[in-house]
């Protein structure tokens, strides 16, 4: 329904403004319908049933300083709309962002209203022998928010599943996380030392950073 | 002009009341725009373009009802609350310490911290404590849940063979995290080359 501007000008008569004001209090009244407890409905008018966020493109710039949340489509990434904030001093922070694939060999993450990422990658299959130390570099898996700070990592022994034939033979530590596009980790036998492992095994790797 | 909530009156004279309406729809108009698809906007009208939120000590809305609000947070930073009003909590869900070693918090009230330190040595001391920063702007657990701890690397020598495992013993005390630390291949054993290495520590708990 239109809402009207303008009016009622000095000139005008009753007659011409009533329809006007019928259409504006109409308007008013569908407005607060979406997403508001509505003008006389039980509760508190005026308060927030739900929120709901159209996806914005290009992102709506955040010039007054104050916390903004939104919805951002980037067409970039499977699920195409999240939910952004911008905090006081105007630097862009994920909120609902995450790659969720549940596929071995690719690189899942999730977002925290924080800004904190969170990232892990299971990988089924490890030669054994492999060389040390091994580098697992994100965007060989399919990393679509790249880490610009890696801050901790830890990497974990896996079963070659869903065919667990072996009992695990390795060990694994992280060596370095300094470069955010890769982990860098060694891989031993469990029992003998400065040996590589005997038998195929798998990882998972869990990282956190920015 | 401002918006007035209080005309026109039975006795207002109509060249009185007309200039008031015409302020009042402008200020309608000018206020709905803000943080809202306005008036017949494809977008959806009444929908939410974005949210935004002044800093403010906001109450609990009460039994059945959540509330989102901007206030500051530990981190000295105005950050975004959640408060539900049936659970009486209140959360910073987006605090966060960005550091190697830091935590974050997160919207369900789950406070999650990492770590990493250099050990003395494997059964060096057993067990060996992990104790949380807490400066003024750290959140702390008040229950510390679950924690892992991983060996790691010398930082200094990183192409060494670390010969250690390292395991988890006590979480109890929510300012620490206990750990044995043992040789590799041999049970319940001293190590015998490698000293220092480093730790990797994460833990899940509450506030």
């Amino acid at each position: 329904m239109a809402y009207y501007l303008n009016f009622p000008l000095a000139a005008d008569y009753m007659r011409d403004s009533q329809p006007l004001m019928l259409a504006n209090y109409g308007a008013i009244f569908d407005f607060m319908g979406a997403d508001h407890v509505q003008f006389n409905a039980a509760g508190t008018p005026g308060q927030h049933l739900q929120m709901t966020f159209p996806g914005l493109n290009p992102m709506q710039v955040n010039s007054n300083g104050n916390w903004q949340l939104f919805a951002l489509n980037i067409a970039t990434d499977p699920l195409s709309t999240f939910l952004f904030s911008f905090n006081a001093a105007g630097l862009l922070k994920g909120f609902s962002r995450s790659n969720l694939s549940g596929n071995l060999g690719v690189a899942n993450f999730i977002q925290l209203p924080s800004g904190i990422l969170l990232k892990w990658i299971t990988l089924a299959t490890q030669a054994s022998g492999a060389p040390n130390p091994f580098r697992l570099q994100w965007l060989n898996y399919g990393d679509l928010l790249p880490f610009t700070t890696q801050y901790w990592a830890g990497v974990f022994p896996l079963a070659t599943f869903p065919n667990v034939i072996y009992d695990e033979d390795i060990v694994t530590y992280v060596t370095d996380i300094s470069n955010p596009l890769q982990i860098t980790f060694k891989l031993w036998s469990r029992y003998q030392f400065n040996t590589a492992p005997t038998y195929p095994s798998g990882f998972t790797i869990l990282a956190i950073g920015v | 002009m401002a918006y007035l909530s209080t005309i026109p009156q039975a006795t207002d004279a109509k060249n009185v009341s007309q200039a008031q309406i015409l302020e009042n729809f402008s200020q309608i108009y000018t206020v709905f725009g803000v943080d809202h698809a306005i008036f017949d906007s494809p977008l959806g009208q009444g929908y939410h373009q974005q949210a935004t939120f002044p800093v403010n000590a906001a109450g609990n809305p009460g039994a059945g009802f959540m509330r989102l609000y901007a206030n500051t947070g530990v981190t000295g930073n105005p950050e975004l609350w959640l408060r539900n009003g049936t659970a009486g909590t209140n959360y910073q869900i987006t605090s966060a310490s960005k550091n190697s070693t830091g935590w974050t918090m997160t919207p369900a009230g789950i406070l999650i911290k990492w770590g990493s330190a250099t050990t003395a040595g494997t059964g060096a001391g057993q067990p060996q404590t992990f104790t949380w920063p807490t400066a003024g702007t750290d959140l702390a657990f008040s229950t510390q849940y679950w924690a892992l701890v991983q060996i790691g690397a010398d930082p200094a020598l990183p192409n060494k063979d670390v010969n250690a495992i390292a395991y988890v013993t006590n979480v109890a005390n929510p300012a620490i995290v206990q750990y044995n630390v043992w040789r590799r291949n041999l049970f319940s054993t001293s190590g015998t080359n490698q000293n220092p290495f480093s730790v990797w520590i994460l833990a899940f708990g509450t506030p």
